[in-house]
């Protein structure tokens, strides 16, 4: 089972998260929802996943949710990931593979200006 | 390798079509491919799909590799695998167990939820603290090495 140590860590996480999200929490949601389907990881999105999830964690941006979908149903535009800002329409990018992943969370996410030459139209 | 759930269950004339690529319960499209591709990496190596499953209590998927086999698929980076799990799908609780001989690791994530008391897993600090608990963990059971 986790060890008492491990629990510590997490404790001590814990605390860094909620520092950083009373700061965070004014300025609204952002929501990375990553294709993940068995097309997807044919694609590649485990990579794509993790380059977001290494990303996230090497740069320190809390409040972003992270989650998966399956099949969305446009196989031959995987790996697939889309993006909701606060209460803005989703933006849904194709052949995200981890390079554009980085620019989506670095462009999109953080700077609020959507990665235009990946944007598919839904 | 097994899969155990606690979800709405099958009956039997479902179990038994399953592993078709065409027979699947989602709507929006006619093909499912999980099963199928499983039992076929399997069945390549010496191996076997069985599934197990009760309406209204759950569902068991049990699948044996002959590691040794030439055809056996590389198992991936597994503690990488792992914590795409647990991260991404909160609104599960995951049990995972992974043994090599006597060697075990086990993870509940109600003890890491409730120590976390609504943090989400998608912190960054939560993040980095979940991947080297799993990966320490994984690394314990393939190497023997505690650190």
């Amino acid at each position: 089972m986790t060890t008492i140590k491990s629990l510590d860590d997490l404790k001590k996480a814990r605390e860094e998260a909620l520092k950083k999200r009373e700061v965070k929490a004014a300025s609204g949601t952002a929501q990375v929802i990553v294709g993940m389907g068995t097309c997807g990881i044919a694609a590649g999105a485990r990579e794509t996943m993790k380059a977001i999830l290494d990303t996230i964690e090497s740069e320190s941006l809390n409040g972003i949710i992270v989650t998966q979908t399956g099949c969305i149903g446009l196989c031959e535009k995987e790996p697939i990931v889309q993006v909701v800002i606060g209460s803005q329409p989703k933006v849904t990018y194709g052949k995200v593979d981890p390079e554009v992943a980085r620019r989506i969370l670095h462009e999109h996410v953080v700077n609020g200006k959507p990665v235009t030459d990946h944007v598919i139209q839904m | 390798m097994s899969v155990e759930d606690n979800g709405k269950g099958m009956d039997a004339e479902t179990v038994a079509k399953i592993t078709d690529p065409f027979v699947t319960s989602r709507t929006t499209r006619k093909v499912g491919l999980g099963l199928p591709l499983l039992k076929e990496a399997a069945e390549a190596c010496n191996g076997f799909l069985k599934i197990t499953s009760q309406l209204g209590v759950g569902t068991r998927v049990e699948v044996q590799f002959q590691r040794s086999h030439i055809d056996r698929m590389p198992l991936g980076n597994l503690a990488e695998t792992y914590s795409q799990l647990l991260i991404l799908n909160p609104q599960i609780n995951w049990l995972l167990l992974y043994r090599f001989n006597d060697r075990v690791f086990e993870l509940d994530d109600r003890e890491i939820k409730s120590g976390l008391d609504g943090i989400p897993f998608t912190e960054p600090e939560i993040i980095a603290a979940l991947r080297k608990m799993i990966s320490d963990g994984i690394r314990t059971v393939q190497t023997g090495d505690p650190e």
